[in-house]
């Protein structure tokens, strides 16, 4: 007996002496909560992959974190005044991670891989405006678009665009090579993923640390206790409720940045009680945003009333964020044939807590209004096949993009993809903003047609949008030289650990 | 076992267990008919100021994380756990055993068609075919008694079933059939009333795990909806919070613990008042 308790402390001491070794390696421990389904950056689909994404591969421009475009492996572009010519010009002597050097033509392999319909890139519909890609010498790409597009340097810095040798496409689910600063070492479904520093990186010196390990841990209860332990530098994608909690902490650094991602109940333009704009616009009377963001966020978020977020210059400022006013909502309703209010039910997705959390709170907020909100709770895998796009009313969210174009023309043009599957909504001065702004390089024109979609929008409501999201990372004090990235990826090239 | 053993069982003194288990039964019965009337906060009512307010004098279980007062909601949400346990052994009571008589009564061809299927639903596991019965279906209070009831209908059915099969060997069924009474006459009047013992002291035990599937099934999302405070629903909400308020997990946890324990109890006693091997134990 005595001698299993020395065995144990003797074990417990190598454990607290593990954190000092990796130090002394520097190698930088993300904790992330899904095993990557793929390692082909091309077909990544959730946060998780977009880390690993961003950290072995490069794209044509990077997305810092004031989401401001800066070259990345074009050094620079121009574009025709028509802005339908873009032709980018790329860095001499960037090396792949197996020697070969990266030209043109991986570049134009890359988009031709991406835009071919049979190899089903999830991020293709973003890209519908590329006509042709072609290389008019080794370390030049032109681009052909269809439409003008004022933001297309930006939505090259997107976590699924990013070139990988051509020659090498095969071996991209097993063995993945890249540009970027680190290189792949192995992977272990459901254990880790581990890098290495890439030591012939294009920008000198960089990157800092000697590798990374993106550690799966399902369970975020055990990746705080790893990260107060010492086991862990990075934990991603903090739940909102333990920002205030760890915030306290003297040995960790918490970061919550407001990001553009969102959440919404979706309400079905087509069929009753939603088909009437009355009915709409009295659910967005009835409920105070400001309290569910508290609610539901614990004020990690801002209310908004579109896509774009109130961190962004071209938000509406002018529309208030009002009180609740129940008894207008109840008038509209009755004015829309609702005297004795409206019963609905309420899809919820299970598993997506913050979104339940959400609807319970709409739920609640909602009573004085008038609507009688009964909460069905169904898991989030079904949603594809039951719920997007048919339900009256159920609670969904998607992350940021890129560009504000790409954040707003997919969900509330009349013919764009995504609001097929969401609200099937159509209002004339929405469609006629958007499509402006879209074909406009000049920003002040931009914004003033944004603005004037939100305006409409607010007066048109195609559901409830409830918040932005805000995002949030812990660390431990030693990692410097980290931002957290509103985009939900990292950047760790300058990363230390001290 | 006999209707003569069970009228001289009546005789007997109660087991402790089963007085214990009833009298805490019966309390948390009571609580759960009025719990509604008599919940100190309302049940579903947000309050922003007080959340995660741990146990004290104001919330005796502390508040959640939108400030709802957990003993309330435990209060509101005690029938949902009893409803789903006596419910759904009723309803698998009311399907298995006159399944079990009939494949006992007609061998051959009929036990064929009602216990093949059956021993087909007794393979597989009662989570999965209890998430089988509703996952096609939104769900609600009434889908899930119905189906945690069908997933433990094979097993009173194959019980009934043995049971009614050693009674129609006896003397007094074999006199029946020499009156040229009919199958229905038999079962209903010779063999049910002295086959229903070890079928009351088996659904007593079953009660026991239908809760628990109950629960299981809506800590899953196959049960109530929020905002309606099933034990089991309160759990699954609760985990989140786990490390920084765990009281919002854990009094909906130990009530149903106490509930299980309770009804467990009761199950035992009961078995150990009918079952004539244990009388010399039993009965003193």
């Amino acid at each position: 007996m005595e001698l299993t308790r020395r065995a144990l402390m003797g074990s417990t001491l190598a454990l607290a002496a593990s954190p000092a070794a990796h130090a002394a390696q520097s190698v930088l421990r993300i904790a992330i909560g899904t095993s990557l389904a793929t390692l082909d950056p091309m077909k990544a689909t959730i946060g998780d992959e977009y880390i690993y994404d961003c950290l072995v591969f490069n794209g044509l421009t990077r997305m810092r974190e004031d989401l401001t475009i800066e070259p990345d492996l074009a050094e620079s572009w121009d574009y025709t005044p028509d802005l339908k010519q873009w032709t980018f010009h790329l860095r001499h002597g960037v090396k792949f991670h197996n020697g070969r050097e990266m030209v043109a033509d991986d570049v134009v392999a890359f988009y031709k891989r991406m835009l071919d319909p049979a190899n089903a890139a999830p991020s293709r519909s973003n890209y519908e405006m590329v006509d042709s890609v072609a290389a008019s010498d080794p370390y030049t790409v032109v681009f052909l678009l269809k439409f003008p597009y004022g933001g297309f340097a930006d939505i090259l810095s997107d976590r699924q665009v990013k070139i990988v040798p051509r020659d090498l496409v095969d071996q991209l689910t097993t063995k993945p090579i890249g540009t970027g600063p680190f290189m792949f070492v192995s992977y272990t479904p459901g254990d880790r993923l581990v890098l290495a520093r890439n030591p012939h990186y294009y920008e000198a010196g960089l990157p800092k640390v000697d590798g990374v390990e993106l550690r799966i841990i399902p369970e975020m209860s055990v990746r705080i206790a790893a990260l107060q332990a010492g086991d862990l530098d990075i934990v991603w994608d903090l739940p909102l409720e333990q920002v205030a909690q760890l915030k306290g902490k003297s040995d960790l650094r918490v970061d919550s940045v407001a990001t553009a991602s969102w959440d919404a109940a979706i309400m079905n333009n087509t069929t009753a009680p939603f088909n009437d704009v009355r009915v709409r616009r009295a659910f967005q009377l009835g409920i105070d945003r400001r309290d569910v963001v508290e609610l539901t966020l614990f004020g990690q978020g801002a209310p908004t009333i579109s896509p774009i977020p109130p961190t962004h210059p071209f938000y509406a400022r002018d529309i208030p964020v009002s009180a609740a006013d129940p008894a207008a909502a109840r008038k509209l309703l009755a004015e829309a044939g609702h005297p004795s209010g409206i019963q609905v039910p309420i899809i919820v997705p299970v598993g997506r807590p913050v979104r339940e959390r959400l609807g319970v709170t709409l739920q609640q907020l909602a009573q004085p209004a008038g609507f009688d909100l009964t909460v069905q709770r169904v898991p989030f895998a079904s949603y594809d096949a039951e719920v997007s796009g048919k339900a009256p009313l159920y609670i969904d969210g998607y992350f940021a993009r890129p560009t504000i174009d790409t954040s707003t023309y997919p969900f509330l043009h009349t013919k764009a993809s995504w609001n097929e599957k969401l609200w099937h909504y159509s209002d004339t001065e929405v469609d006629k903003a958007l499509e402006a702004a879209r074909l406009t390089g000049d920003v002040a024109q931009q914004k003033t047609q944004y603005i004037a979609m939100q305006h409409a929008l607010n007066d048109d409501p195609c559901g409830f949008f409830a918040y932005a999201v805000n995002f949030a990372c812990a660390y431990r004090s030693a990692v410097q030289n980290v931002q957290t990235h509103p985009m939900r990826w990292f950047d760790l090239r300058h990363a230390t650990i001290t | 076992m006999s209707a003569a053993a069970l009228r001289h069982a009546a005789s007997r003194r109660l087991p402790g267990t089963l007085l214990l288990g009833g009298a805490v039964l019966g309390a948390i019965a009571v609580l759960a008919v009025i719990g509604p009337w008599i919940t100190p906060y309302n049940p579903t009512a947000f309050a922003v100021r007080f959340r995660f307010v741990p146990p004290g004098a104001a919330h005796w279980f502390g508040t959640d994380e939108f400030g709802r007062d957990v003993l309330s909601r435990v209060l509101a949400g005690a029938h949902y756990s009893l409803v789903m346990g006596f419910g759904a052994t009723a309803l698998s009571l009311a399907v298995g055993v006159p399944l079990g008589l009939l494949a006992a009564f007609h061998r051959g061809l009929v036990e064929e068609a009602i216990m093949r299927p059956i021993d087909l639903l007794i393979s597989l596991p009662p989570v999965l075919l209890g998430l089988l019965i509703l996952a096609v279906t939104p769900p609600n209070l009434f889908k899930t008694v119905l189906a945690v009831g069908i997933v433990y209908v094979p097993i009173l059915a194959r019980l009934s079933r043995a049971v009614a099969l050693g009674l129609l060997e006896e003397d007094f069924v074999t006199a029946a059939r020499a009156r040229g009474e009919g199958a229905v006459s038999i079962l209903a009047r010779e063999i049910l009333p002295n086959a229903w013992p070890p079928i009351i002291v088996e659904s007593g035990l079953r009660v026991t795990f239908a809760i628990l599937l109950g629960s299981s099934l809506s800590f899953l999302g196959l049960g109530p909806q929020p905002p309606g405070s099933e034990w089991g629903l309160m759990i699954a909400e609760s985990r989140e919070f786990l490390d920084r308020a765990p009281w919002i997990g854990l009094a909906p946890g130990f009530s149903l613990c106490v509930l299980l324990i309770a009804v467990n109890l009761f199950g035992e006693g009961l078995r150990e008042f009918l079952d004539p091997r244990l009388r010399g134990r039993a009965g003193g």
